[in-house]
């Protein structure tokens, strides 16, 4: 996962974490699972509930595949 | 009908109080009708929180003047609050039975008039208070990832089990670092709880952040944190506290998306 990803996925604006939570779901045969698994975990809390719900698709995605 | 939720924890300072108003907020942000009743005869403090004036009616209420619909007071953050206040221990501590045995009945009344009435206790517990919990629909337990807390927690848990033969809880771990603390607690007591075959089926609702600064500030703004800091992960875990109690309840029966807001396959 490169470095851009994981700041934007801690990025104030929603949008911003939304397109970096697109992008690890276009690359769920790419980056190390436990690395985006990692990452994920605090936005569970993400006081955006556009962003949990895609947060947890994605954790789906990388937990799951 | 309003459901009746008490709030409950095994000791003092888990921040019970904190989580009863917002998760109250988070509920009323959502558009339903909140009213707090603030059973801490000693130590009531749910108006200070919520910034009502500390004027309680329920001495009158107890001595037969008024209704207890008379004794709620509306605070700015659209909960209503009943507060025990200050001076009414003289009326629960002697002929308790009577007095208690009328208000909880009166209380239940007013569950016509809220969708959800949350009853915010003292810490621990008391054969007193029992009827309460006895006539809730729901108990949420609030616990920190102390090394006390596993025992508090249990006895409490097995005390409200063994009285009211609840076999359903919901757990709110406050003051956590991080997620996995949260969800190793709630592993760890139904570990104990399985082990002395306590069959209570207990649904962890969300893990709430430690964040000591926020909590003050929001306590000297007498304002609910989610309201005053809406963009931060005491939020998100308040607000994913209420989904996930929403839909347990089944309030969310018609929701496409609710795998992915409670994070059912996660916690």
């Amino acid at each position: 996962m490169t470095e851009k990803l994981l700041n934007d996925l801690n990025n104030e604006k929603p949008s911003v974490r939304l397109d970096a939570l697109n992008e690890l779901t276009k690359n769920v045969n790419v980056f190390d699972k436990s690395d985006v698994v990692k990452a994920l975990k605090p936005l569970i809390l993400d006081w955006d509930e556009d962003v949990r719900v895609c947060v947890a698709k994605v954790l789906e995605l990388y937990i799951g595949s | 009908m309003g459901r009746i939720i008490s709030f409950s924890s095994g000791k003092g300072g888990s921040g019970k109080t904190f989580s009863s108003v917002n998760f109250s907020a988070e509920l009323a942000s959502r558009g339903n009708r909140v009213l707090i009743f603030d059973l801490d005869i000693n130590c009531s403090n749910v108006f200070i929180l919520l910034h009502v004036k500390p004027e309680t009616k329920l001495q009158d209420y107890f001595e037969g003047n008024i209704p207890l619909r008379d004794c709620i007071l509306k605070s700015e953050h659209g909960i209503d609050v009943i507060s025990a206040g200050i001076n009414v221990q003289r009326f629960v501590q002697f002929e308790n039975d009577y007095n208690l045995s009328n208000l909880a009945t009166d209380l239940k009344e007013l569950k016509d008039d809220y969708d959800y009435i949350i009853i915010d206790y003292a810490a621990g517990i008391n054969q007193m208070v029992m009827r309460f919990y006895a006539m809730s629909d729901d108990i949420v337990l609030v616990a920190n990832p102390e090394i006390t807390a596993l025992a508090d927690l249990y006895r409490l848990m097995k005390m409200l089990y063994v009285n009211n033969k609840t076999n359903k809880m919901y757990l709110l771990v406050n003051k956590v670092k991080n997620i996995d603390w949260a969800i190793n607690l709630h592993k760890e007591v139904k570990k104990v709880s399985e082990k002395f075959s306590l069959k209570i089926d207990l649904k962890l609702l969300a893990p709430i952040l430690f964040d000591d600064e926020k909590v003050m500030r929001s306590v000297q703004k007498r304002t609910p944190l989610i309201k005053l800091f809406p963009k931060t992960p005491i939020k998100g875990g308040f607000a994913l506290a209420v989904t996930r109690y929403l839909n347990e309840i089944g309030e969310s029966l018609d929701d496409k998306d609710i795998k992915s807001k409670t994070f059912s396959n996660f916690f």
